[in-house]
């Protein structure tokens, strides 16, 4: 495609009022946008995961605990929406349907920091009080869920009683702290959103003009 | 004496004008890293009125990845500190800027003024030396040891010098023993690991296009740069302990070192979303030096073009970029020029940003322009009689 400085020019002065009207109409439809969509807030907390006795090993500063499941063998079952029970939804999300179930799994980001111990929970739902609730409701049970593996887990072997002692229980490092106000809908991204919108309809437009105008 | 100077009279005002800019820069430290966008901004809009050419679709290419990741990248956490992703971008407005301005040359000789630079450089780091022998009274083996101040830093400097050595030996044709030579004192002044494997890189087209005389006389002076700097920067200490892999050893941890598990990403993790946490703890150090926070993990940190770009955008686009870069490239200068032309800054992606860093950028850029002035005059024509006897 050849593109020179006088095609854009005559272009411009040929398109222009389509050009503003689409920019207009663009930017009056994200406004509208922003106006009407629901505020989605985003809560964080952070949780370790627990750790047991390491396999004894002669090597000098080896660790003496070991976390008791990686942060992936966490990951990938706390993504299956079908792993929550119908009370626990029905508490996060407000019905128990399929459709609130996948939703919820989207609508949580999961991180893993320090030494890949720690697992950081990023919920983003529509509603401040309601994700509150959500974000302590998952909360208590994720650290529930990993005291019992743990609990599972040291019953299921012999350790000494010195050994017994020593095991880190899952704790939370962070308590949920919700964001200073609603993360979506973002204002900027909508403008530059509308914004190459009207552009790329402006050329979409013209170009259709010109090949059906005959 | 005299002669020499009225011959070379305006070649040495030009000298004193860098060593006065460069002695400025470094005794008040001046920021200059955005210099180069800025000056490729202010050409963009000079210029704009002469865009007149077929525009490659690697534009339209590069404008999708530009906006997609733009847009479409994961928003991160509002605890985090947001991203420096205007850099990480970059390489996809190069993209965009390269498809359409490349038959946009100045109307100045720029052939004369990269073999200006190709004298000039090596001259402006031993006035760095001489500076910082006159601040702190260093001893000349002080000074063999020590690494000179760089405006921009040494890796981007070293590619566009190299680029400006393929211009004129590769794309002018001159080739003299003497910009070779030249080349070799930059890398052992400039002392960069990095600079060494682009200069190595560029020695292999070196000897396929010289004599036998000068592929000895270039074997040894290659040697020489490299026991240098194997000297001077320990290269024989274990490869895990150079900065660059073991970032990349860090983020592979992610990925458990498994290549399928880089596969499965494939648009990567957005350029908002931060290195992980406990691999950002691994290499605590590097995210304080980037971003002035251990806790603040941004991408940067990572360094390399490549390893931050498989983070960020996935394997397949980090393998893309230098691939759309080549086809911008070769359709104006050819396969065989434009894989000279993009060894630098090929070579550099493993140690910095490559295609993301604005001076190796220009380097292409010039190389795409000097070639076409050279091979294409009418079409291409130079209008800066005055400017011309700065290269005497």
């Amino acid at each position: 495609m050849k593109i020179c400085y006088q095609d854009v020019i005559d272009w411009f002065s040929t398109n222009f009022k389509i050009l503003i009207i689409l920019e207009v109409v663009c930017l009056l439809a994200a406004g509208g946008y922003f106006a009407l969509a629901p505020r989605i807030y985003e809560a964080n907390f952070s949780i370790s995961l627990p750790k047991v006795p390491a396999p004894i090993s002669a090597a000098p500063g080896a660790p003496k605990l070991r976390t008791l499941i990686s942060p992936q063998e966490f990951i990938r079952p706390t993504q299956d929406p079908m792993a929550y029970s119908a009370q626990f939804i029905e508490q996060c999300m407000g019905q128990d349907t399929n459709g609130n179930r996948k939703k919820l799994i989207n609508a949580l980001q999961l991180g893993v920091k320090q030494q890949g111990d720690v697992i950081a929970f990023t919920l983003r739902l529509e509603g401040s009080q309601k994700l509150l609730n959500c974000a302590n409701v998952l909360m208590n049970k994720v650290l529930q869920d990993l005291s019992i593996t743990q609990d599972n887990y040291l019953k299921s072997i012999v350790l000494a009683e010195t050994d017994r002692q020593n095991v880190a229980p899952p704790t939370l490092v962070q308590a949920v702290r919700m964001s200073d106000s609603y993360v979506k809908p973002d204002l900027t991204r909508l403008l530059t959103i509308a914004f190459l919108a009207g552009i790329f309809l402006a050329i979409l437009i013209s170009a259709m003009r010109k090949k059906y105008r005959a | 004496m005299p002669s020499f100077i009225r011959k070379h009279e305006q070649f040495l005002l030009v000298l004193i004008i860098c060593c006065v800019i460069h002695a400025f820069i470094f005794l008040r430290s001046i920021p200059v890293f955005y210099l180069p966008d800025l000056v490729l901004l202010v050409y963009l809009a000079y210029k704009f009125k002469d865009v007149n050419q077929e525009v490659s679709p690697v534009f339209f290419a590069g404008l999708a990845l530009l906006l997609g990741f733009f847009l479409l990248s994961p928003e991160p956490p509002q605890t985090e500190f947001p991203n420096n992703y205007i850099v990480t971008l970059k390489p996809f407005a190069y993209l965009c800027i390269l498809a359409l301005y490349s038959r946009n040359p100045p109307q100045i000789d720029l052939a004369k003024w990269v073999r200006i630079f190709l004298v000039l450089y090596p001259l402006i780091l031993l006035w760095n030396l001489a500076i910082v022998w006159y601040l702190e009274n260093a001893s000349l083996a002080q000074l063999m040891t020590r690494r000179p101040y760089f405006i921009f830093e040494n890796n981007f400097e070293i590619t566009f010098y190299l680029n400006c050595f393929t211009i004129v030996f590769f794309i002018l044709g001159e080739r003299r023993l003497r910009d070779f030579m030249l080349l070799v004192a930059v890398i052992i002044l400039a002392g960069s690991r990095s600079g060494l494997l682009s200069f190595a890189a560029i020695c292999v087209f070196y000897f396929f296009a010289v004599s036998w005389r000068q592929k000895l006389a270039g074997l040894a002076l290659g040697l020489l740069a490299a026991a240098y700097i194997g000297k001077g920067r320990n290269i024989s200490a274990p490869v895990n302990t150079i900065d660059r892999v073991q970032s990349l050893q860090a983020i592979l941890s992610h990925y458990d070192f498994s290549f399928m598990q880089i596969l499965k990403e494939p648009f990567g993790y957005g350029i908002y979303a931060k290195v992980p946490g406990y691999v950002c703890a691994k290499i605590p150090d590097f995210a304080e030096w980037f971003t002035g926070n251990s806790n603040n993990c941004d991408p940067l940190m990572l360094q390399a073009f490549y390893t931050r770009a498989m983070y960020q955008f996935g394997i397949y686009i980090m393998l893309l970029v230098p691939i759309l870069f080549l086809l911008v490239v070769k359709k104006e200068i050819g396969w065989r020029l434009a894989i000279i032309t993009l060894t630098p800054m090929a070579c550099v992606a493993t140690s910095v940003g490559g295609f993301s860093n604005g001076l190796a950028f220009w380097g292409v850029l010039i190389s795409i322009y000097v070639y076409l002035q050279c091979h294409y005059p009418r079409q291409f024509p130079i209008h800066a009689p005055r400017l011309g006897a700065l290269a005497r």
